[in-house]
C-alpha cells in the first residue's frame, strides 16, 4: 500500500524522469497509436486512418488527378483567405447555426460528401457512416453510387436520418430511370448527379502501388489508332465524355425530390444548372480527383456565388479540413459544405465513433470560429467576415 | 561494358525487376556499382577478379511509365550523369501560375486534334524538336527519333548538326520533316540543298551551333534570314522569337512562321517560361501566319495552355529525348503518345472538342504563389 502510494508520487517525480533517462528506449520502440480521446485536429485522423486501411485504399482515399496541382490548391487557398472578426465576439453556446436546405433541416451547413467503397474503410462502411452522421446533430449524408453497402441497407441503419443518392450519369435513359428507381424507393429523396470527372487519371495512385493490369491513358492498347475515330484515337475512355444538358433535363423528369449538380467550377455552367433545373450546385473539384491544373474549388466560389446570386443554394467542397475552412468558404457565398476525406479517415481510424467524432469536431471548430467573429447565426458569416486575397 | 551493348540494352527493356520505386528513384544497386556512370568496365575500376558481370540497368517496363517526367530518371540511368546532363530540367515556374477553366456537359467524344500546318494534316500540335547530334544519347540516333515520331504520327524537327544522314531519317519517316538550321551557320547552303525531304525549313536566330551564347539583347540577324528564305522554295519558320517586334519583321521577311522559343544553346541557368510571351506575338502576327513555341512543355495541360495563347503548334524537346535514350524508338512514341493523350484529356475536362474551340478563355494567369504558410495538409 505505502509502496503503491510511494510509485505514484515518483511518476511524477523529477526523480523519476532522471531515471527514465539513465536507460532511455530507443525511440523507435516507442510505438503508440492515438486514441479517439486524443484527436484534437482532423488532420490528427489520416496517420491512424493511412495505418487501419490497405495501401490500395489509403492511396485511393488520398490522391488526386495529374499531378496534383489542384489537390494542393486546395488547401493553399484556404491560406489566401483572412477571417476578419467584425462584431466583437460572443460566447459560443449564443451561436445557432442552424438552416432549411431543400426541406432538410439541418443543425450545422455540414453535409457527408459522396464518397465510393467504405467496407474497405470499416467493417460497419457506409451504415457506418450513416449512423455516423445520423448521431451526430442528424448530419445530411449523401451515399455514392459506388457504394459498398445496398441504398436499402444504408438508410435502415438510422431511422430518422437523411440519405440523399449522388450517381455518375448513365448514357441509357433506361438504367437511369432504373438507378433513380432504386434510389428513390430505398428512400433517398435528394439526389445528386456528378457531372465532373470526365477524364480523370490518378497517376499518383498508379506510381505508388503500379495495380496490375489496369491500363492507364497514354498506354499502347494493341489497338491500331487508324481503326478508331474521335475521342478514342487519342487512347481516352469515352465513358464519360459524352455528358450533356439535355441529359440532365431527362434527369430532372425522374427526380421527384431536390437535384443536385455537384462539380460546377464555372459561373456559366452554374447559370446552366439553373437553366437546367437544378434545385442546388456543389461547387467541387471533386477534391482535386477531377482536373489536374485546374482552380481550387474556393477561389471559384465567389465568382460563382455571384452568378447564383441567391436563386438556388450553394453547397462546397475540397479541401476543408478545419472549422475555419468551413467559415470562409461559408463567407464566400456557400450555404453548406461537404466533407469527403475526412469523414473517410474519421471512419476509417475508428470506425463509427470515429466518423462521428470529426463531423461533430469540425461542427465545434465552426461554431468556436463564429462565435468569436461574433456571428450568431449562419447569414451573420458573410463576405464582411473575410478579406481575400485570391492570387 | 561497351557503348553498343549499352544502346542494345536500351532498345529491349532488360528482364530485370527492381523494386520499381527504386528505379524511378533512379537509386538502383547498379548505378551506385559505378556501372551506368562510367563508360570505363565496372571491372577495371576494382580489383576483385571474381566479380560477376554488371547487371544491366534496371529501367522500369515503359508501360508502367504514368507521366513525362517519369522518363526522365530512366535516361539518367541509361546515360549516367554526364551524359544525361544536357538533357535534364524542366522550368514549372510559370506553368505553375496558370490555371485552366473546366467546363461541364459538353459532349467531347468526336475529340478531334488534328490541325493543318504549312500544308500538312497533323494528327495533333504536338511536334518533336530539334536536337543536335541525337547519337549522344541512343546508338541509332535520329532515325530511333523518326521511327518513334511516325509511330505516334508526330511530325519532326531535323537538326542540322544531326548524328545521320537525312536520307536514312527520311526513309524511317512517315510524316512530315522539318529541317532546322542555325542563321548564319557555313551548313545553311548545304542543308537547303539536301532539302528534297523536308516539308518546311526552321531557321534558329538565337543560339550558335555549338558556339557560344548570343546575350539576349544581340539583335536578330535577319539578312542571315533573307538568305534561308531565298535560298529555298520550303516555307521557312525563324526560330528564337520573344516579342511581337520580332514576329512582324519576320513576316516582312517573307517568313511563313515563328516559334516563340528563349532556347540558349543549352544553357538551362537561361530558361524562362516561354507560356506568357505566345499571347502577344500571337496577336501581332496570328492572323497572318501560324505561331508555335517551345520550352519546357512536360504535360498535357502545358500544351494546352500555350493553345490557349493562340500558339498552332507545340515542339517537345527534352522529353523525347529522355524517352529515346531509355527506350529507344518506342520511348519516343510513348512520349510523344503519352502529351497527346493528356492534351486530349484536358481539352475534353475544359469542354473544348477541337483546336478551333481552344481560346483564351481557357486559362487563367494567376500571381506567383505566396511562401508556403505553416497550415499542414
Amino acid at each position: 500500500m505505502a509502496l503503491a502510494r510511494m510509485a505514484g508520487l515518483m511518476a511524477g517525480s523529477p526523480i523519476a524522469a532522471a531515471v527514465a533517462q539513465i536507460d532511455p528506449k530507443p525511440l523507435s520502440e516507442h510505438r503508440r497509436v492515438l486514441s479517439l480521446a486524443e484527436m484534437q485536429t482532423a488532420f490528427d485522423f489520416e496517420p491512424v486512418f493511412f495505418g487501419n486501411v490497405l495501401l490500395p485504399v489509403y492511396d485511393y482515399t488520398a490522391h488526386g488527378d495529374g499531378s496534383e496541382f489542384t489537390l494542393r490548391r486546395n488547401r493553399q487557398a484556404f491560406d489566401w483567405v483572412d477571417i476578419v472578426p467584425v462584431r466583437a465576439a460572443i460566447p459560443p453556446s449564443q451561436v445557432d447555426l442552424s438552416s432549411e436546405l431543400l426541406g432538410v433541416k439541418m443543425k450545422f451547413p455540414i453535409i457527408v460528401a459522396p464518397t465510393a467503397a467504405m467496407v474497405p474503410l470499416h467493417p460497419e462502411g457506409e451504415t457506418g457512416m450513416f449512423k455516423a452522421s445520423a448521431a451526430a446533430s442528424n448530419t445530411l449524408m449523401m451515399l455514392s453510387v459506388n457504394t459498398s453497402t445496398p441504398h436499402a441497407q444504408v438508410i435502415a441503419g438510422a431511422p430518422g436520418g437523411t440519405l440523399w443518392a449522388q450517381f455518375y450519369p448513365l448514357e441509357n435513359l433506361t438504367n437511369t430511370q432504373r438507378s433513380m428507381d432504386t434510389f428513390q424507393n430505398a428512400g433517398c429523396n435528394g439526389i445528386i448527379v456528378t457531372i465532373d470527372q470526365q477524364s480523370s487519371f490518378y497517376e499518383r495512385t498508379q506510381q505508388d502501388r503500379n495495380f496490375g493490369g489496369r491500363v492507364a491513358p497514354g498506354r499502347a492498347t494493341g489497338t491500331t489508332a487508324a481503326a478508331l475515330t474521335g475521342a478514342a484515337r487519342y487512347r481516352i475512355n469515352g465513358g464519360r465524355v459524352w455528358y450533356t444538358w439535355q441529359y440532365i433535363d431527362a434527369v430532372r423528369k425522374m427526380v421527384k425530390g431536390p437535384l443536385v449538380l455537384k462539380g460546377i467550377l464555372d459561373p456559366e455552367d452554374a447559370r446552366l444548372a439553373i437553366e437546367h433545373g437544378a434545385d442546388a450546385i456543389i461547387v467541387s473539384n471533386h477534391g482535386g480527383r477531377s482536373m489536374d491544373y485546374g482552380p481550387s474549388s474556393l477561389e471559384v466560389l465567389p465568382e460563382i456565388a455571384a452568378a447564383v446570386n441567391g436563386r438556388i443554394p450553394i453547397l462546397f467542397d475540397s479541401g476543408i479540413r478545419r472549422g475555419t475552412d468551413i467559415f470562409k468558404a461559408l463567407a464566400l457565398g456557400a450555404n453548406g459544405v461537404c466533407l469527403g476525406r475526412t469523414t473517410r479517415w474519421g471512419l476509417g481510424a475508428f470506425g463509427i465513433a470515429g466518423a462521428q467524432r470529426l463531423i461533430e469536431m469540425l461542427q465545434q471548430e465552426l461554431v468556436q470560429v463564429a462565435a468569436a467573429c461574433g456571428c450568431a447565426k449562419l447569414p451573420d458569416i458573410n463576405k464582411t467576415t473575410v478579406k481575400t486575397n485570391l492570387v | 561494358m561497351m557503348p553498343e551493348d549499352k544502346a542494345a540494352l536500351a532498345e529491349k527493356p532488360p528482364a530485370g525487376t527492381a523494386s520499381r520505386r527504386q528505379a524511378i528513384a533512379g537509386v538502383g544497386t547498379t548505378v551506385a556499382a559505378g556501372m551506368v556512370g562510367a563508360a570505363m568496365p565496372a571491372s577495371a575500376q576494382s580489383p576483385a577478379p571474381l566479380r560477376m558481370p554488371a547487371p544491366a540497368p534496371l529501367l522500369v517496363p515503359r508501360a508502367d511509365l504514368v507521366n513525362v517526367l517519369e522518363y526522365e530518371a530512366q535516361a539518367r540511368l541509361v546515360l549516367g550523369p554526364a551524359k544525361v546532363a544536357p538533357i535534364l530540367g524542366s522550368d514549372r515556374t510559370v506553368t505553375d501560375r496558370i490555371t485552366l477553366r473546366p467546363r461541364m456537359n459538353i459532349p467531347t467524344r468526336d475529340l478531334d486534334l488534328t490541325c493543318t500546318l504549312f500544308g500538312d494534316q497533323h494528327f495533333t500540335p504536338i511536334i518533336v524538336g530539334p536536337m543536335a547530334d541525337q547519337k549522344r544519347f541512343h546508338s541509332e540516333g535520329e532515325v530511333a527519333m523518326a521511327r518513334g515520331a511516325s509511330a505516334a504520327k508526330a511530325a519532326m524537327v531535323v537538326s542540322s548538326e544531326a548524328s545521320m544522314p537525312l536520307a536514312a531519317i527520311a526513309q524511317a519517316a512517315t510524316t512530315p520533316l522539318w529541317l532546322q538550321v542555325y542563321a548564319n551557320s557555313p551548313k545553311v547552303k548545304d542543308v537547303l540543298a539536301a532539302a528534297g525531304a523536308a516539308k518546311a525549313v526552321i531557321v534558329t536566330v538565337n543560339a550558335t551551333a555549338g558556339g557560344p551564347t548570343i546575350p539576349a539583347s544581340a539583335r536578330i540577324d535577319w539578312s542571315a534570314v533573307d538568305t534561308v528564305v531565298k535560298g529555298t522554295s520550303l516555307p521557312v519558320i525563324v526560330k528564337g522569337i520573344t516579342s511581337p517586334q520580332d514576329a512582324k519583321e519576320a513576316v516582312a521577311r517573307g517568313v511563313k512562321g515563328v516559334v516563340v522559343s528563349n532556347y540558349r544553346g543549352g544553357n538551362a541557368a537561361a530558361l524562362t517560361g516561354t507560356l506568357l510571351l505566345i499571347a502577344p506575338v500571337v496577336q501581332t502576327v496570328g492572323d497572318q501566319i501560324p505561331v508555335l513555341v517551345d520550352g519546357s512543355f512536360r504535360r498535357g495541360t502545358d500544351i494546352l495552355k500555350a493553345l490557349a495563347f493562340g500558339a498552332k503548334g507545340v515542339l517537345i524537346g527534352r522529353p523525347v529525348m529522355w524517352g529515346l535514350a531509355a527506350y529507344g524508338a518506342d520511348g519516343v512514341q510513348g512520349v510523344v503518345e503519352m502529351l497527346q493523350t493528356e492534351l486530349a484529356r484536358y481539352m475534353a475536362m475544359c469542354g473544348r472538342p477541337s483546336l478551333a474551340a481552344v481560346n483564351s478563355s481557357l486559362v487563367r494567369v494567376h500571381a506567383p504563389l505566396p511562401a508556403a504558410s505553416n497550415n499542414r495538409g
